[in-house]
């Protein structure tokens, strides 16, 4: 596969790609061939995926925190929903799964406040965590 | 081929458009459910990848919208979904989506199911090769008007009556009754091998010329049965050979090329038998004028055990008032396009 090829050329510069692949945590922030295999080993519009996502992240994020504060769960659940899904399509699974945490205490509606908060919290810690890690690849490639 | 992508994520609606367009696709997005129901409208799009959950519109109610309006080519819907689950794939299905990807897509499942799609679109091209076919086989003989239209209808009605018949379960299901729509226009595809003078001949034909004009049934029989020969996984063949062959025969054993008696005639052709009668009496033709439905319904019930087979002689009955509105559907037409002649004339 031209993408495993493309990724191979990237794994040469090991150290940028180990920066970019891992955060000051373990796990990774996404999986970088997963990404590329989805954008055709077109590794140019994987950066530019990634780049529109992370500014997308950005606004929805705020946009979900204020709706948190609001208390309106419904509108926390959609953003959340959205997050979710283009995290899991740019292959930001960690990033899609606490997307998925704050959707579902969403959807539980009022009584869960403290669940959608916590969630919340980790979902903004892992937006951090995220954009921390990936302007190594956008910068270097 | 154009597919449209109904994704209201733009890095999603993006990176799909990437990859489906490196597959060959030529892409167009929609952002909502809306708009992408206008586009689908236009005729422009056979093949759709919708996103489930949308706001407005949803995935689901695109599809139910776009099977709940009759279009001239079908539309086939793959669902995008991070869902999973049975109950959510039944609700999908339900709504009459045709296919599943799961959230986030993998490119060469993406490009495995638009394949299916293509094939199954591709088999829709088929059955209008089939019908474009019977209509040339037809066109020589310009009195039928849209016997053809109206005959695959009746067909189609007769077997979806059998289908709930329990002594005819078994054999006439659904995919039963869609190969008697497709192939029941090819019932008289032998009549390219009759000459001019017979087939269009206005007056009482003389026994020599019926039985050159007989033959027609013979020669369709034998064409198709060399098709289906050659294509045995082909069962639709087999279905509008034995149709071509026995849609004369009559269940008493009266009837032509072979004079075959109950049973031993094929159910698609006593099916065939008496949709063609029917069609035959109710619409004018250059030996005679049409028969009211009251007639054609008299002249069945006298038949019946005799041209016709009593069970589907009962379908008719069931369904006379489905007969009766394919019937009045296509006089309207006709009637319709006279009406726009006769202003075309005096204008």
């Amino acid at each position: 596969m031209l993408a495993h090829i493309l990724i191979s050329e990237i794994a040469m510069s090991a150290a940028r790609v180990k920066t970019y692949l891992t955060s000051h945590e373990s796990t990774p922030v996404l999986d970088l061939p997963q990404l590329v295999e989805r954008c055709m080993g077109d590794l140019a519009f994987a950066e530019r995926c990634l780049t529109k996502f992370r500014q997308q992240l950005n606004a929805d994020v705020e946009r979900l925190e204020e709706s948190v504060q609001a208390g309106d769960s419904f509108e926390a659940a959609r953003i959340a929903h959205l997050i979710k899904g283009a995290a899991a399509t740019v292959a930001a699974s960690p990033l899609a799964e606490t997307a998925s945490a704050v959707e579902n205490a969403a959807r539980q509606g009022y009584s869960r406040d403290a669940d959608l908060l916590t969630a919340t919290t980790n979902l903004v810690e892992e937006v951090r965590r995220f954009t921390n890690a990936v302007p190594t690849f956008t910068k270097n490639t | 081929m154009r597919v449209l992508v109904v994704e209201d994520d733009w890095i999603t609606g993006q990176m799909l458009t990437h990859a489906l367009e490196s597959l060959g696709y030529s892409v167009t997005v929609a952002d909502d459910g809306e708009e992408a129901y206008r586009r689908i409208r236009s005729g422009e799009f056979r093949l759709v990848v919708s996103d489930w959950e949308m706001p407005g519109m949803s995935g689901l109610e695109l599809c139910r919208k776009i099977r709940s309006r009759t279009s001239a080519g079908y539309v086939y819907v793959i669902l995008l979904t991070s869902y999973r689950g049975v109950e959510n794939i039944v609700r999908g299905l339900d709504a009459g989506a045709d296919d599943y990807l799961t959230k986030p897509f993998k490119t060469d499942e993406l490009a495995m199911r638009l394949r299916v799609g293509e094939r199954i679109l591709s088999l829709e091209s088929r059955d209008m090769t089939i019908f474009a076919l019977a209509k040339l086989a037809e066109s020589r003989d310009s009195e039928t008007g849209e016997h053809l239209e109206r005959m695959r209808e009746y067909c189609r009605i007769l077997a979806d009556e059998l289908s709930i018949n329990p002594q005819y379960t078994d054999v006439v299901d659904g995919e039963y009754v869609a190969q008697m729509y497709l192939t029941s226009p090819l019932h008289d595809i032998g009549k390219v091998g009759i000459p001019d003078t017979i087939l269009l001949k206005p007056g009482k034909l003389t026994e020599k010329e019926f039985e050159i004009m007989k033959e027609h049934a013979l020669i369709g029989g034998r064409t198709l049965e060399s098709v289906a020969e050659r294509h045995p996984e082909a069962a639709y063949l087999q279905m509008a050979r034995d149709i071509a062959l026995t849609h004369h025969e009559r269940i008493d054993g009266t009837g032509y090329p072979y004079g075959l008696s109950g049973d031993s005639i094929p159910l698609c052709g006593r099916i065939a038998a008496l949709a063609d009668v029917y069609d035959a009496l109710t619409s004018k033709r250059v030996y005679k004028n049409a028969y009211d439905h009251e007639f054609a319904k008299e002249y069945i019930l006298d038949q019946r055990n005799k041209h016709f087979d009593s069970d589907i002689v009962d379908a008719f009955l069931s369904r006379e008032d489905d007969f009766l509105s394919v019937s009045l559907k296509f006089q309207e037409r006709i009637l319709d396009s006279m009406t726009y002649e006769a202003i075309l004339t005096t204008a």
